[in-house]
C-alpha cells in the first residue's frame, strides 16, 4: 500500500507529537508483540519441555519473554523491515537475548544513536566508554533479506523485571 | 481470594513511548512495587517498491494500521511479592531476676516484599530447645515466662538508627499497622518472672510475624490459578512459603547466691604476748581476738548489699585504734584492703560503719555488693579483747 509521503526512515523513530496527523490507514504488515515466560510442561509420557506461557507471577526478578511478530499480508514485499521494540521501565535487559532470524540486532541507551552489541558507548566523565547491557533501553532488528508476503518475521527479547 | 488493586501507569508520555529514556528506575531491594503496570509496545518501518511507509505500532493481537496511537500496548501489572525477615536483636538473653516483671526480649520484623503490609504478632514460651548454647528444660523442672505480650516500638528503624529499649508508656501497639517496602520495625516480647524460677533456669520465647493486608490487618491468601495480567496477584515468597517467620530469644534467670563464713584469730594474750613464730597465745582474759567474717557469692548476678552485721561476742570488748590511721574494721575484697570507723554510738561519720545495740554493721559507704566469683569474696575483720 502507498503513502503519498516520505520521511527518512534510517534514523527516525516516532518523536513524540511529530506526526500529528493520524492516519488510519491500513498498512502491510500486521505488528504484534507479546509478553511471555518460559514454563515447563510436563506431558502425559513425563516428557518435560520448555513452553512459552502469557506472564505469570509478574514479581520482581521474573525473566519476560518479549516477542514481535511482523506478518507482510500484502502482494508485494515489504523491505528494509525494520523492527523496534524499547526495555521498558523497570525492566533490565538480559544480555545477549535478542534474537532475530535474518536479522543484525542493535542496540540503543538514548533512542537516537544505534550500535550491535559491544559496539555501542555512552559518554561518562567526559570519556566514552562501552555500555553495559542494564543501559541498554531499545533493541532494534534489522531485516537483511525482504518480508515476502505472507511471510513473517520474528524478533525477540528477554528482560528481568526490577 | 483474588487480592485485587487498580493498576495503574508511572509517568507515561502522552504520545507513542519509545522507551522511557532516563527515567529513574526504583531502587528498591524489595524490587518494583506491585500494582504497577508494565507496558510496551514494538514499531516496524519498511518500504514498498522503495518507498518509505508509515511505521505501525505494535498490539497485543496485531495491529496493521499505520501510524501514531493506532497501535496498543502489551501489558502486565507487577504482582504482590510477599517476604518478610524477623531477627532477634542483640545475640545473646536477656538476663532476668526472679519475680522480675515487664522484662523484654527485642526483634526486627523487616519487609521484604514489595508492597506495604501489615503484620500481626504473637509471643509463645518454648520447651526443649536450646538457644544461646542454652536449653530451656521442658516440663515441670523448667520455667515458663507468665503474661507474654507484643509491643511495637515507637522508635524509628533502619540505617543508622540504633536499637531502642522497651519504653511502656510509647510502645503500646500489638500489631504493625504498616511497613513499606524494605522498611522494618522493633518488636518487643514482655514478659514477667516466676517468683519461683531459680539461678540458671532458661526460658525460651518465640516471636511470630504474619503478613496482613496494610492497616486493616486483614487476611492475605496466595492468588490460586492461573495469573491475570490485570489484576494485582498474591504471591508468597518467604521460606515455607506462608508469609510468616517465627524466631526465638531467651530469658536467663540469674540470682546471687551467698555463702558466709565466719573464723576467729587468737592475736594475742597477756601472759604469752603476741602471735608469732614459737609463741601461741590463748582464748584467756585479756586476749586480742580477731573475728573475720567472709561473703562468698557462688551466683550469676553481683549481690546487692545491704550490710554485713555481726554481734559482738559477750563477754568481749570491742577494741578501737586497731587498723592504720585509727581505723577498727578492715574489709578485704580480693586483695585489696579499705578500712572504717565504727562508732559505739552508731555511724556518726558516715563511713558506713557503726556499732549499736552490741551489733556491728558494716555497709553504705563500706561495702555496696558482692561481685560473683571467690576471687571477690568479701571479709569484713574486727579484734575484740577478752573480758
Amino acid at each position: 500500500m502507498f503513502m503519498g509521503k516520505k520521511f527518512i526512515a534510517a534514523a527516525a523513530l516516532i518523536a513524540c507529537g511529530f506526526g500529528s496527523q493520524a492516519f488510519a490507514e491500513d498498512g502491510c504488515i500486521v505488528l504484534k508483540s507479546a509478553a511471555e515466560v518460559e514454563k515447563e510442561v510436563v506431558d502425559a509420557s513425563g516428557n518435560k519441555t520448555m513452553k512459552l506461557v502469557a506472564v505469570d507471577k509478574a514479581v520482581p526478578g521474573v525473566e519476560v519473554v518479549w516477542t514481535v511478530t511482523a506478518n507482510n499480508k500484502c502482494k508485494k514485499p515489504s523491505e528494509k523491515v525494520a523492527i523496534n521494540l524499547p526495555v521498558p521501565e523497570h525492566m533490565t535487559y538480559v544480555p545477549d537475548s535478542a534474537v532475530g532470524p535474518g536479522s543484525d540486532v542493535s542496540f540503543s541507551v538514548d533512542g537516537k544513536t544505534f550500535a550491535a552489541n559491544g559496539q555501542l558507548t555512552v559518554q561518562e566523565n567526559g570519556a566514552a566508554r562501552p555500555a553495559r547491557h542494564d543501559e541498554f533501553r531499545h533493541v532494534r532488528w534489522t531485516f537483511k533479506d525482504s518480508l515476502q508476503p505472507g511471510a513473517t518475521a520474528m524478533a525477540r527479547f528477554r528482560a528481568v523485571l526490577n | 481470594m483474588k487480592f485485587s488493586l487498580k493498576p495503574y501507569k508511572r509517568a507515561g508520555f502522552a504520545c507513542v513511548a519509545l522507551g522511557a529514556i532516563a527515567m529513574s528506575q526504583q531502587a528498591l531491594a524489595a524490587g518494583t512495587e506491585a500494582a504497577i503496570e508494565i507496558d510496551n509496545r514494538a514499531t516496524v518501518n519498511y518500504q514498498v517498491g522503495g518507498v518509505s511507509q508509515t511505521p505501525i505500532e505494535s498490539s497485543p493481537t496485531g495491529n496493521s494500521v499505520a501510524g501514531v496511537n493506532q497501535g496498543a500496548d502489551t501489558s502486565f501489572v507487577v504482582d504482590n511479592k510477599i517476604d518478610l525477615t524477623v531477627t532477634e536483636v542483640g545475640g545473646a538473653a536477656t538476663s532476668v531476676g526472679a519475680g522480675a516483671v515487664n522484662v523484654y526480649t527485642t526483634f526486627r520484623v523487616t519487609n521484604d516484599g514489595n508492597f506495604a503490609q501489615g503484620y500481626n504478632l504473637s509471643a509463645a514460651n518454648e520447651q526443649g530447645t536450646t538457644l544461646f548454647t542454652r536449653t530451656d528444660v521442658a516440663g515441670a523442672s523448667g520455667v515458663e515466662m507468665n503474661n507474654l505480650r507484643t509491643f511495637v516500638s515507637a522508635a524509628p528503624c533502619g540505617g543508622v538508627n540504633p536499637v531502642p529499649a522497651y519504653n511502656a508508656g510509647a510502645d503500646t501497639a500489638t500489631n504493625i499497622a504498616t511497613l513499606a517496602p524494605d522498611a522494618c520495625a522493633y518488636v518487643f516480647i514482655v514478659a514477667d518472672t516466676p517468683v519461683t524460677a531459680t539461678n540458671g533456669q532458661v526460658a525460651n520465647v518465640n516471636l511470630t510475624a504474619l503478613t496482613r493486608v496494610a492497616n486493616t490487618l486483614a487476611a492475605i491468601a496466595e492468588t490460586a490459578g492461573a495469573e491475570s495480567a490485570s489484576t494485582v496477584d498474591v504471591v508468597f515468597a518467604d521460606d515455607g512459603r506462608n508469609a510468616s517467620e517465627t524466631v526465638s530469644d531467651q530469658y536467663w534467670l540469674q540470682t546471687a547466691a551467698l555463702s558466709v563464713a565466719k573464723t576467729s584469730t587468737v592475736i594475742s594474750d597477756p601472759v604469752n604476748g603476741a602471735a608469732g613464730p614459737g609463741v601461741f597465745p590463748k582464748a584467756i582474759p585479756g586476749a586480742v581476738m580477731e573475728y573475720g567474717i567472709t561473703l562468698t557469692n557462688s551466683g550469676t548476678a553481683d549481690a546487692e548489699l545491704v550490710t554485713i552485721s555481726d554481734s559482738i561476742p559477750a563477754n568481749t570488748t570491742f577494741t578501737n585504734g586497731t587498723y592504720t590511721g585509727g581505723t577498727n574494721v578492715r574489709i578485704t575484697v580480693g586483695a585489696t584492703d579499705s578500712f572504717c570507723t565504727a562508732e559505739a554510738t552508731g555511724d556518726t561519720n558516715a563511713d558506713g560503719c557503726g556499732i549499736s545495740g552490741g551489733v556491728l554493721s558494716v555497709g553504705g559507704a563500706a561495702v555496696t555488693a558482692v561481685q560473683q566469683g571467690a576471687a571477690n569474696a568479701v571479709t569484713v575483720r574486727f579484734r575484740v579483747t577478752i573480758n
